[in-house]
């Protein structure tokens, strides 16, 4: 299977980005997110909601990425927020840990929410 | 030694295109199983072995597609065992620093991630050297 078994797709609403991701992220698809996150940082969008509603796996690798990159948008004043995870996305975010560095919300709203009750 | 009920043997090249397909492999092998695997079970046997095969990609041969990684599926009715062959650099416990779950995120490093996934999703994890001098990782899981 090739790049195209992720994907994401994004829109801009109120200064907040909602990136919609897609499939399977693992260690061949992870560039895709690094290269969203860059391209967001680039366009000085720095509080962004990563919704994983069609997120049907990940593993480390796309953990990473989130590593790699969220202290940058925090730096910036902003943050990346997690939600919609399925159960079984929710479980390897919660087997690293990432559950207590990331806000893993249940919704959009929630998400965005908070990005306007602390700006 | 209990009777092996299903056995799988292929080979891939090491690219991280193909941990999609070993992905696929594992599912198209394990669902048709009679009892099938629970769901919990077979997602914990797919991460676990994509972050070995992962691995085997980035550190044993170093990104070099020109090498083959060899991935065995053993069923018997108490187990599955995922056996990942490579002849590249060895994963050397006695250098590797355990990832911490609850490190804060100044504190942590990417690397590890993908072994403390193994030992915590798989019931045993073991590094050996085989009769040809090729090393071998195996992953066990108790199917009860």
């Amino acid at each position: 299977m090739a790049m195209d078994s992720f994907q994401t797709t994004s829109h801009t609403h109120d200064g907040v980005t909602t990136v919609k991701l897609q499939g399977e992220l693992d260690a061949q698809t992870a560039v895709v997110l690094e290269e969203e996150f860059e391209k967001l940082l680039e366009k000085k969008k720095y509080k962004v909601i990563t919704n994983g509603q069609a997120l049907q796996y990940i593993a480390s690798a796309g953990l990473g990425v989130y590593m790699a990159y969220i202290e940058r948008f925090r730096e910036e004043g902003g943050d990346i927020k997690v939600t919609h995870l399925s159960e079984r996305v929710q479980h390897v975010f919660d087997l690293l840990g990432f559950s207590k560095i990331i806000d893993v919300l249940e919704s959009d709203e929630e998400a965005y929410q908070r990005f306007q009750s602390t700006s | 030694m209990t009777a092996l009920q299903h056995h799988v043997k292929t080979t891939f090249s090491a690219k991280r295109s193909h941990c999609s397909d070993v992905r696929a492999l594992l599912e198209s092998s394990l669902v048709p199983l009679d009892p099938s695997p629970s769901k919990d079970l077979l997602h914990n046997i797919i991460l676990a072995t994509d972050e070995l095969f992962t691995n085997t990609v980035k550190h044993a041969y170093r990104e070099d597609a020109s090498k083959t990684i060899g991935l065995e599926i053993q069923v018997t009715s108490s187990s599955i065992a995922v056996v990942i062959e490579h002849t590249g650099t060895p994963f050397d416990p006695s250098t590797y620093t355990p990832f911490d779950p609850n490190a804060t995120l100044d504190q942590r490093r990417t690397g590890g991630m993908g072994v403390f996934i193994m030992e915590h999703l798989a019931d045993q994890v073991a590094f050996e050297r085989s009769k040809s001098g090729a090393h071998r990782a195996i992953l066990h899981f108790d199917r009860t």
